[in-house]
């Protein structure tokens, strides 16, 4: 999507002979990438769309079609609202701290001198562990009464306090594990993006007196606006797919507090058995991330 | 730690204030380290605990044990598992790391028609969670009699892996001079040739980068595993992670951290040794 | 050199006939079989894997894979529509309903009473629960040979030491767990997260006087509403943990287990386990679910039960009930019972080694004569998620009407099962 912005430059050589062998070879080139990508991933998602206008669970004989009719149960159920409330916030909640969080980072990591091998490679850490095993720690910090979590609070005078156990403070809970686990790379996207910006950019804003706020404001941010709407795609959309920490830490509750889209789907499709209305959550999704990204690239051309 | 400046200014008191100024990045800086390593170093000081201990919030274990490790390696199975996630991910990263340099070679040289669509085509089923697929691709997979085969799983890695790399490799491509390219060309060098012995060369960084990604890609997978592998002898670490939670019917933590830990090693390993490569990569026009 | 080649020609000739025919011949004894068997957990495997099966029948080679039975309904579906089930898979006996339903099932009634005639000793070892267990709407299906109860189990050193008699009844477990509960103690363990179908909950619900009609649990009768405000007593005076919305059954285990815990309702399965730390009757001692004040006479004592059942896509109905009678055998279903769930072949029960394992095993025997299986429904895993909600919105609103909330999930459960 970014690479939108590449204007694309030719080969003289393709540009001389336009004979037909020439012309396909791009195509030739681009084939295997989209059989994989169409034929498995594509595939999946016109599966869905088809299977969410039927009615297959597994109490229907046969499949009967039922048009829009899944779409309209689900918006009338007051399960699937929760869940896309309870969604938003996780996503908006992630946003938020998550590029607020990889900025400072990614700031930071730019301004020190020393150890800055070693700082971004801790700085991406989190990354690289998996999503069960990133819940698996979260949910070891603060379950039981001699956790990490409880026992410093108690050290700072605070008593005992309900984490997973407390519907408000679970979310809280789910979005900062989700946090530490994307953004590792929204930081690295954006330290990508402060390494190139032209260092001339600064010592002219220096010379025309500018503090460090106003040349961030002036320099910084224009120079990697492409950057920040990509860390934004990226935190947005993985959270809203968000579903492998959420389901080992909280499985939804309590109550159905931190039963965002995804984990919400995971039910409908591997509990309730009811793949139709599965998959018209994933459509759902679909448009959600879709549009989403529509906006952000929207964004980071106007400049 | 750090911040003192090689080559001392003439006044004093300036000298003062840069130091104060440098150092105080590290402040933050520490939090946010904290931040990243707390959760890990927890859970490292939980696998050398007994059960029992785990209940203490104390950071250091009386008495080390390195018995949840020992049961770990010597679990039935544990091998297997290990080697069959070291083969997926090595089969899957190479396979997608070649798909997507033919592509990404044509994105950024070409201006063909679709140019644009096809794009899109690569790059829009990334934002699909992947809890959706798991049931069409079960029905896929079983339609063409590939169930419970290696094979199944290493086409679903690299379609997955797929749109990530050919993005990234297409701005490196595109940064690579177009001149050397011409140069050869009119040495005769066939397409494929200026793909292999100049472009990718040049890119390498980017080679690792997307290399990087996709192995931890594949390494970390569990859903796919879960959906398309019916025996044991085809599952990987992240799948007996998750039946270990069950199985033990009381939380054995320690034993469970210690295998959380022994499965994120390799993964690390892999990244700190490229790390420069990686982050340079990125900086040297990757992404933009 | 002729002679040589023709010679070679004819030998080459005769041992690609014998290899035609070689598998033929093998196929008179009855041909190979392949038989698939998914367990639940991985413990539910005999320790032999099959190798005297093996021994006794040369033709046929049993296969076995672990899926978990949370997930063994989805997956033999999913693997039935793709043609792949396999012979024999291990679900939860609360969930034979959708299986049955989708005609997944085999009908095995002429092979259980091929067994009775062959083996009458053999078939006549297993509880009635067995049988009843693997049937859906009086068709057997399978075998449950292993049943698991939930105990009420407590710590007998802290009630003596608080001067507590053992309660006889609900209102009695609440008020001791209110004067237990205090230093840190949690008074009464139990889960209260949606990590688990709510077989605690139900298991409650069935002690407490609580009635299924056409297989869809009353939540809103006088037991029903008991059991929310059991729960919501649990919160308001602080008996549970204050963590209970997160807790699955790991924690509250590990709760009794650790110490921390004053009551609990284990599994028979995890006493094992609970004799590691604690001494039986020393500390620790368990006894069927006590009733509901003034519902003495309803009270049950609810199992869970995990048949093995045949699938209706075998090939091998024969083979797979001789597997079935393999795994039912005495000395093959205690070296399981022996480590893990109890089971419904009555000699191991008495079996000399099975008391000497599990010294607890005298005191429930009475009560395992009488368990009672979980009702199932078709709409069993829609029906689950309602109940679970109706769970924790009573710990959520510990002062809330439990009847109103009783009523309000009663409609959404009935609703589903009208569908």
């Amino acid at each position: 999507m970014a690479v939108d912005n590449i204007a694309t430059r030719e080969l003289p050589a393709a540009r001389r002979r336009r004979k037909w062998g020439e012309i396909l070879v791009p195509y030739l080139l681009v084939s295997p990438a989209i059989l994989f990508v169409a034929g498995v991933l594509g595939y999946a998602v016109v599966n869905g769309f088809v299977t969410s206008l039927f009615r297959v669970d597994i109490w229907t004989i046969g499949r009967p079609f039922v048009g829009l009719g899944n779409y309209l149960a689900l918006f009338r159920d007051p399960n699937f609202l929760n869940s896309l409330t309870r969604s938003l916030i996780f996503v908006a909640g992630t946003i938020v701290f998550g590029l607020a969080l990889s900025m400072t980072y990614a700031l930071l990591l730019q301004a020190v001198r020393s150890a800055r091998g070693f700082l971004r490679s801790v700085a991406l850490i989190p990354y690289l562990v998996s999503g069960i095993a990133a819940a698996i720690m979260w949910r070891f910090l603060f379950t039981g009464e001699a956790s990490l979590v409880q026992a410093t609070l108690e050290s700072l005078g605070f008593g005992q306090m309900t984490w997973l156990g407390h519907p408000d403070r679970a979310l809280a809970v789910v979005t900062l594990a989700n946090v530490w686990f994307i953004s590792p790379f929204a930081t690295l996207i954006l330290l990508g993006g402060l390494q190139s910006v032209d260092q001339q950019l600064y010592d002219a804003a220096a010379i025309d007196g500018a503090n460090w706020f106003h040349s961030f404001l002036n320099v910084t941010l224009p120079g990697i606006l492409p950057m920040l709407s990509l860390s934004l795609m990226w935190l947005s959309f993985a959270s809203f797919n968000m579903f492998d920490i959420i389901l080992p830490l909280t499985g939804g509750g309590p109550g159905r507090s931190t039963e965002v889209l995804a984990v919400y789907m995971y039910q409908l499709a591997f509990r309730n058995l009811d793949y139709s209305s599965a998959s018209a959550v994933m459509m759902v999704l679909l448009v959600i991330n879709l549009t989403l990204s529509l906006l952000y690239l929207r964004v980071s051309r106007v400049r | 730690m750090a911040g003192s400046s090689p080559s001392l200014p003439p006044r004093r008191a300036p000298v003062l204030a840069m130091l104060i100024r440098k150092n105080l990045v590290w402040i933050p800086l520490a939090v946010l380290v904290a931040w990243s390593l707390v959760p890990i170093l927890w859970s490292v000081a939980a696998s050398f605990k007994t059960p029992l201990e785990v209940y203490d919030a104390r950071w250091l274990p009386e008495s080390p044990t390195l018995d949840n490790y020992a049961r770990v390696l010597q679990s039935d199975g544990f091998w297997r598992y290990f080697l069959n996630s070291v083969f997926l991910a090595l089969a899957s990263t190479g396979l997608a790391v070649f798909v997507s340099s033919l592509a990404a070679y044509a994105f950024a040289r070409y201006a063909f028609r679709w140019r644009h669509i096809l794009l899109i085509v690569i790059l829009v089923p990334r934002i699909l969670p992947r809890a959706s697929l798991i049931v069409p691709l079960y029905q896929m997979v079983e339609s063409v009699g590939m169930l419970d085969t290696y094979a199944a799983l290493i086409v679903t890695y690299t379609a997955t892996a797929i749109p990530l790399a050919t993005w990234i490799l297409t701005g490196f491509f595109h940064a690579v001079p177009i001149e050397l390219e011409e140069a050869a060309a009119i040495d005769g060098a066939s397409i494929w040739q200026r793909i292999w012995r100049i472009v990718v060369p040049i890119a390498v960084p980017g080679m690792i980068t997307v290399g990087v990604l996709s192995l931890r890609e594949a390494w970390n997978e569990f859903p796919f595993v879960l959906a398309l592998t019916t025996s044991m002898e085809k599952r990987t670490l992240p799948y007996q992670l998750f039946l270990l939670r069950d199985r033990l019917g009381i939380q054995d933590w320690p034993l469970v951290n210690a295998f959380t830990i022994l499965t994120i090693i390799p993964i690390l390993i892999l990244y700190i040794a490229f790390e420069r490569r990686i982050v340079s990569g990125l900086t040297s026009g990757a992404l933009k | 050199m002729r002679v040589f080649v023709k010679r070679s020609l004819i030998a080459a000739l005769l041992v690609s006939a014998g290899a035609l025919l070689f598998p033929a011949f093998a196929q008179g004894d009855g041909e190979q079989v392949e038989l698939t068997i998914w367990f639940g957990r991985e413990n539910f495997i005999p320790a032999d894997a099959f190798d005297a099966f093996h021994a006794e029948h040369p033709n046929i080679r049993v296969t076995t894979d672990v899926i978990p039975l949370e997930q063994a309904v989805a997956d033999t579906l999913r693997a039935a529509q793709a043609g792949r089930a396999p012979d024999i898979v291990q679900i939860p006996a609360d969930s034979l309903g959708p299986l049955a339903i989708q005609n997944a099932l085999f009908d095995i009634s002429d092979l259980l009473e091929q067994w009775q005639s062959e083996d009458p000793a053999g078939h006549g070892n297993l509880a009635e629960a067995a049988f009843s267990m693997g049937s859906w709407d009086g068709t057997p299906h399978g075998l449950a040979l292993h049943i698991g109860p939930f105990w009420y189990t407590y710590r007998t050193d802290w009630f003596e030491e608080a001067g507590i008699a053992v309660p006889t009844n609900w209102d009695e477990v609440l008020e001791a767990g209110r004067q237990l509960s205090d230093g840190g103690r949690i008074g009464f363990a139990i889960h209260g997260s949606r990590a688990h179908d709510p077989v605690w909950m139900l298991s409650l619900f069935m002690a407490m006087g609580g009635q299924w009609e056409g297989n869809v649990p009353q939540l809103d009768s006088e037991a029903g509403v008991y059991l929310l405000e059991f729960y919501q007593a649990l919160v308001r005076d602080d008996i549970g943990s204050p963590e209970i919305l997160a807790w699955d059954s790991g924690d509250f285990r590990a709760a009794f287990i650790n110490g921390n815990a004053a009551q609990a309702l284990i599994g028979d399965n995890v006493y094992p386990t609970v004799q590691e730390s604690l001494e039986y009757g020393d500390e620790w001692a368990g006894k069927p679910l006590p009733p509901r004040p003034g519902a003495e006479d309803q009270n049950r004592t609810m199992a869970l039960g995990w048949p093995y059942v045949v699938t209706a896509q075998t090939e091998h109905p024969e083979e797979a009930m001789l597997a079935l009678r393999y795994l039912a055998r005495p000395e093959i279903i205690e070296e399981v019972a022996l480590r893990y769930q109890p089971t419904t072949v009555l000699p191991v029960l008495n079996s000399p080694s099975y008391v000497d394992a599990k010294p607890w095993a005298p005191d429930f025997a009475e009560a395992f004569a009488q368990l009672e299986p979980l009702p199932g429904h078709p709409r069993q895993p829609q029906i689950y998620q309602v109940l679970l909600d109706a769970m924790q919105e009573a710990l959520q609103n510990p002062n809330a009407d439990a009847g109103e909330i009783a009523a309000t999930y009663q409609a959404q459960i009935d609703e589903l099962a009208d569908r």
